[in-house]
């Protein structure tokens, strides 16, 4: 179920009745029962027999999460009950996300070897969402072996952390440990609340239905259109809509998940930060996405050694991560490839030592690394965007021969008015860091939030599903 | 006062509330009016299929196509409303995709039953949808006309739209719902846009389906006019082999059923006369096509528009009327 859709807002509406009248200090077994099926229902619009796969899931974690708190931490058993939880869930993931891609891959190579015809490949349809809850699920029962979190003795309050429909399909992944600790707060629905709830709704519909939509249409029709994109103006502005799309979507989709679980009574954790404000990668990993970089950074770099063994570890370790980073957005070259250059990137960083946000003494010099930081991650949106490798020599070929490629300044002038709020947003933030302005305060979100509302009326674009939803 | 204490009209909580749901509220209706100043200056209130009342005509109808999305392989793989119990009376039935849909007038088809009894039904679907979903629509309904006329382009003999396949997937209760937060979404969308006009993306394409005959009715605001008419290619080599096992596949299907296929092509961009010619000879299917020197118009560059399509269907009945095929349809 899409949060644009008539039938989510069907479903909020009647699970806001019940936050209003069951649930209207958050507490309370009806009000819980409510969430948990709302959850439940929302998860399997889509496809309902998927619904058995998130109770598996949730159901091994669980078992294996119960079976870590009844015997000794960091014991040889333990670890086998760990390695269990990981390897179902993994190996569920792969069956789903990379089987396909592994078919297809050996039955060419079988096909070219063997002069064959053969169809290969699996063609099933990706679970919604299913590397985020695995995610979450997994975090649960590292946190219970590692001894920082208390197992639940309820299942269904284990689901309703891994459902809560907010945060199902698309995160922010969120840790056990946030989750929980909220469960007993009281939290009434009063009127900051509502006003900030309805804000964070507001601006992420607006961003998602406005401004990623928007762009979305100039980008597919750029893009359906490669033999078009000339030059080095071409390329860099198709990584500019690009970037703003992916940067609207998905920040957009936080926001409203962040806005619907707060007027829920919780909090979501910030997944996006100002990311194009980074000075450097490693600032931009700690703004981008930051539930997964934090999920990868304590859950698999740190397990891996992190940077406790010496230099040569520490670089190989961070490439790792990336790599697996940009594996687990797809199964796919490009998805590697993405995560293989920010790996190299931020080896290169770490080299430099140029890490971090204020890398440079010089304020020209950071001006200068900071271009050359969202140069690099927006050229390296272009290789997440493709659709195979073969499309990166295309486009290559067509950056160093095309030209100047002064034609698409005329796509970029309209994309630029799409653009413009997200330049906006990333200004804001910078003064706000140089402390020149504060937060915004309710006057001001008002003003934001009624304009916003008219924009998303009266220029919505043509609808596409949020480009997370197939991660 | 003293320094730092709120002035008068912000000295409640209450107060504060006020005045900031007053703001709000008052950058609503300000950028409200400046959406409507645009819309004026650029006349786009007039070109809003959304604005308007009434467009469909005719007898009973689905809203199939709101301009973002269709939805009528859902309505009719699942029979919602009933839709395809003319269909199983017919004696011809029309397949292909969108072109066909556009290409068979509805009046001039009825005045051709008026006078020989053959009941024609337009059973094409958009979205390029090809033979399997055809297929499965006649054997789920047990369809049994005499002669089923088949658009012959390319995409027919490829495999299902995404439409196609999410519909032959689902279920009938998903469908319904899917179908019924459409009909809401438009009426929804229609009810926000009586005040706020639409500036990004306006729809150029609203289509019903008549129930009585299947037909397509549109309400057009498009400028991409052009005219089309079959293209050929030079060579004529051998069809490829995944093109000639869907023919085979498709009338060995309709002959275990005892119905007769026909080929038909509609002039279009995509109407490769030399293919079609390729696949008639290969099959031994007969061919109708309609004489390459008439001039046909498009509302879009692809679909013929209303005046076209009149005269498509007269040239097609000629022909159909003259190989004897009304005569063996009755």
């Amino acid at each position: 179920m899409s949060f644009a859709s008539v039938s989510f807002a069907g479903l909020f509406l009647l699970v806001l009745v019940a936050r209003c009248t069951l649930g209207s200090e958050k507490l309370g077994r009806s009000y819980f029962v409510v969430l948990l099926v709302a959850s439940l229902v929302f998860y399997s619009w889509h496809i309902p027999q998927y619904l058995f796969l998130l109770l598996g899931i949730s159901g091994l974690n669980y078992f294996v999460a119960g079976q870590l708190s009844a015997g000794p931490h960091g014991n040889r058993l333990a670890r086998r009950w760990v390695a269990l939880a990981v390897s179902g869930s993994l190996g569920t993931l792969a069956v789903f996300k990379y089987a396909d891609f592994f078919l297809r891959g050996t039955g060419s190579v079988i096909n070219q070897v063997s002069g064959a015809d053969l169809v290969w490949g699996w063609e099933v349809a990706l679970p919604i969402g299913i590397s985020f809850y695995i995610f979450q699920s997994l975090s649960y029962v590292i946190d219970v072996y590692r001894g920082e979190l208390k197992h639940r003795s309820s299942f269904a309050e284990f689901l309703l952390y891994v459902s809560f429909f907010p945060q199902l399909v698309a995160g922010p992944i969120v840790r056990a440990k946030d989750f929980f600790y909220q469960w007993p707060r009281r939290r009434q629905l009063c009127w900051p609340v509502v006003t900030e709830g309805c804000f964070q709704l507001i601006a992420g519909f607006f961003f998602k239905l406005v401004i990623a939509d928007g762009l979305a249409a100039l980008v597919d029709a750029y893009w359906g259109d490669r033999g078009a994109v000339h030059g080095i103006v071409g390329i860099g502005s198709l990584s500019l809509l690009f970037g703003g799309q992916i940067f609207a979507d998905f920040a957009g989709y936080s926001m409203i998940a962040r806005g619907l679980a707060y007027l829920l009574g919780f909090r979501l954790p910030l997944n996006f930060d100002a990311p194009y404000i980074a000075g450097s990668l490693q600032e931009f990993w700690r703004r981008w996405h930051i539930s997964l970089s934090t999920w990868l950074r304590d859950y698999l770099y740190v397990p891996l050694g992190g940077n406790r063994h010496g230099r040569s570890r520490t670089m190989r370790n961070v490439f790792l991560v990336m790599l697996l980073g940009g594996l687990w957005h797809g199964a796919g070259v490009p998805f590697i490839l993405w995560g293989a250059i920010h790996g190299l990137g931020l080896l290169m960083e770490k080299g430099l030592g140029v890490g971090g946000a204020r890398p440079w003494k010089s304020f020209s010099q950071r001006i200068g690394w900071y271009v050359l930081t969202q140069c690099f991650v927006f050229l390296a949106w272009m290789v997440f965007r493709m659709e195979s490798a073969g499309e990166l020599v295309t486009m290559m070929g067509s950056a160093l021969y095309g030209g100047i490629g002064l034609g698409a300044l005329s796509v970029l002038a309209l994309g630029g008015l799409y653009l413009m709020p997200i330049c906006g947003l990333h200004v804001r933030r910078i003064l706000e860091i140089e402390g020149l302005i504060g937060a915004p305060r309710s006057p001001e979100k008002a003003v934001w939030a009624g304009v916003m509302l008219v924009a998303i009326l009266s220029s919505y674009a043509q609808g596409s599903a949020f480009i997370y939803f197939q991660f | 006062m003293h320094k730092g204490q709120p002035s008068f009209i912000f000295n409640s909580r209450r107060a504060r509330r006020a005045w900031t749901l007053l703001l709000g509220v008052l950058s609503f209706l300000f950028a409200l009016i400046l959406v409507n100043l645009i819309a004026g200056w650029m006349q786009l209130s007039e070109d809003s299929l959304l604005r308007q009342n009434g467009v469909r005509a005719g007898g009973e109808a689905s809203l199939v196509y709101d301009g973002k999305r269709a939805i009528d392989q859902q309505i009719y793989y699942h029979n919602l409303g009933n839709v395809v119990e003319e269909a199983k009376s017919a004696d011809v039935l029309f397949l292909g995709n969108s072109r066909i849909l556009c290409a068979m007038d509805p009046g001039v088809l009825e005045s051709f039953s008026t006078e020989s009894g053959v009941r024609f039904y337009n059973l094409g679907f958009g979205y390029d949808e090809g033979s399997v979903f055809a297929m499965r629509m006649i054997d789920k309904y047990r369809l049994r006309p005499k002669i089923v006329v088949v658009n012959c382009d390319k995409s027919f003999w490829e495999n299902s739209s995404t439409a196609g396949k999410a519909a032959l997937a689902g279920r009938a209760w998903k469908a319904w719902v899917d179908v019924k937060e459409f009909q809401l979404a438009w009426h929804l969308r229609r009810f926000v846009h009586r005040w706020i006009p639409k500036l990004v993306d306006p729809e150029k394409i609203a289509i019903w389906r008549e129930h009585e005959n299947g037909a397509w009715n549109l309400s057009v605001r498009d400028d991409r006019q052009a005219t089309v008419s079959y293209v050929a290619t030079e060579s004529d080599d051998s069809l490829p082999s995944k093109y000639v096992k869907a023919v085979g596949r498709f009338r060995k299907a309709m002959e275990l059923r005892g119905i007769q296929t026909v080929l038909t092509l509609v002039p279009s961009p995509m109407a490769n006369a030399t293919f079609a010619k390729q696949i008639a000879r290969t099959s031994g299917m007969d061919l109708i096509l309609v004489s390459s020197e008439e001039a046909f118009t498009s509302f879009d560059g692809d679909h013929l528009n209303d005046e076209s399509s009149r005269k498509f269907t007269q040239l097609f009945l000629s022909q159909f009327e003259v190989k004897g095929y009304s005569e063996e349809s009755r």
